[in-house]
């Protein structure tokens, strides 16, 4: 018996890695025993060259980054087989029981595993967007039945407009608008793509001041009055462990654009560029996953770029019509009105433990299960 | 189509002799030898050139296994 909550997350991008590591705290301070996986390391080296290729030329190009999630791809063959039959025995051996899926791509392997494994398998498949993103929409491609024998937990309704379960970010609570800075992230996720680095000198010209996400050294320019550049380090990589064994939150610093910057390791999420975002009036991006996660546990409302895909086109309506976000669009109409910001955020303070926290609910129906083993 | 198709093949893969060895049963991953951004970049290329739009929901993995069959899908989009 053995009742160690695996976590699987892809390191594709931050919003299906960051996410499993606000699950694996979580669970492990509610005492539960909790461990990461992390899809790439299942993946040769040159794959993993391949990521991070793809990762820059999207973000050079949004165009080409939204073309990517036209054409169907089968990760099966990006997969190290000896890597996977490691994991795979590790996992017996070990009468591996209790899963959480973060990314399609993993449930080509629980599907191996759950053959093999000897003893029940439960898993949930977490939906951390409002419509499959492009992990599931690829599986369900090669296998419409792809969900059967686990349990699929959909963090939000679309069609109800409604959010069924919240992830914790840790940091404590939202912060009052009158204990915020009255400054405006903007940031194009994980991977630093879409169309965020358009937006700077309106936002500036309309008199914010801005907190920008950089993802390269070269990217920062001049100083600017009133402007920050934060980064995360970009030798990290997700699927790196640390010293001392553990998957991490990105190291992370404000930069200036010294190529002798440092990044020094963060303990907690708060300590990253959530730790801004928490202080701030509101974030501006593009509609991902992560986005909303950091949106609804912060308390910062969400100014909505233009999506990356279909799936998160449906995240941008949820928080608009949630009153959690406006499209960029709409809010430049308004004359950039901070007023309309307050209004947001306020409809975010009162929802203030309103969702179902995932992790406690996850821990607490194994607790009633008994273990379930 | 199909000398358009391996035309942007040729200049995605900035290889003009692929002008001489492809042909209508070439495969555009192994034969071509088109990598998954150069894929991208080639489906980019076509939606300008033909002026339609691939979807996810249509097209398929199958359809890069010959230069006849994405064109047939091209043309199919194109009506």
């Amino acid at each position: 018996m053995n009742n160690t909550v695996t976590i699987l997350c892809s390191g594709f991008g931050l919003g299906f890695y960051v996410p499993g590591l606000l699950l694996e705290r979580k669970l492990t301070g509610l005492g539960l025993q909790a461990e990461i996986e992390v899809f790439e390391t299942l993946m040769p080296e040159r794959k993993k060259e391949q990521t991070d290729n793809s990762r820059r030329a999207y973000q050079q190009s949004f165009a080409v980054a939204l073309t990517s999630q036209k054409i169907p791809s089968d990760i099966r063959s990006s997969l190290d087989p000896a890597a996977v039959e490691h994991l795979l025995q590790q996992w017996k051996q070990e009468e591996r029981q209790h899963f959480i899926v973060l990314s399609g791509h993993w449930v080509h392997v629980m599907d191996q595993y759950r053959e093999l494994a000897g003893v029940s398998v439960y898993a949930d498949l977490l939906y951390i967007d409002a419509d499959l993103s492009p992990s599931w929409k690829n599986l369900r491609k090669l296998n419409p039945a792809y969900a059967e024998g686990y349990h699929e937990v959909s963090m939000y309704d679309p069609g109800k407009q409604e959010i069924m379960c919240s992830i914790d970010a840790g940091s404590g609570e939202a912060l009052p608008a009158a204990a915020r800075n009255g400054r405006l992230v903007v940031h194009g996720g994980g991977w630093g793509i879409g169309t965020f680095r358009e937006k700077f000198d309106a936002l500036e010209s309309a008199g914010y001041e801005l907190d920008i996400a950089a993802y390269s050294i070269e990217e920062i320019g001049g100083p600017v009055r009133g402007r920050r550049y934060y980064m995360n380090d970009p030798q990290w990589r997700t699927w790196t462990k640390d010293d001392s064994g553990q998957y991490t939150f990105p190291p992370f610093a404000e930069v200036t654009g010294n190529r002798t910057e440092r990044f020094p390791p963060c303990q907690s999420y708060g300590e990253g560029m959530y730790g801004v975002i928490r202080q701030a009036s509101a974030v501006i991006s593009k509609p991902g996953g992560g986005a909303l996660i950091d949106s609804l546990a912060s308390g910062t409302p969400l100014v909505l770029l233009d999506p990356f895909g279909p799936h998160e086109k449906i995240n941008s309506d949820l928080w608009v019509g949630l009153g959690y976000g406006i499209t960029y669009g709409e809010w430049a109409e308004s004359g950039y009105d901070d007023d309309v910001l307050r209004k947001l955020a306020n409809n975010l303070r009162a929802a203030r433990g309103q969702y179902p926290d995932y992790a406690a609910s996850y821990a607490e129906q194994l607790s009633t299960a008994g273990g379930r083993s | 189509m199909q000398q358009k198709v391996i035309e942007i093949i040729a200049e995605i893969k900035e290889e003009p002799g692929l002008l001489q060895t492809l042909s209508g049963a070439s495969d555009l991953t192994l034969d071509a030898a088109l990598d998954s951004l150069q894929i991208i970049n080639f489906i980019l290329r076509v939606e300008d050139e033909f002026n339609i739009e691939v979807d996810f929901d249509t097209f398929d993995l199958e359809h890069l296994k010959s230069v006849d069959r994405f064109s047939a899908y091209v043309a199919g989009l194109a009506v």
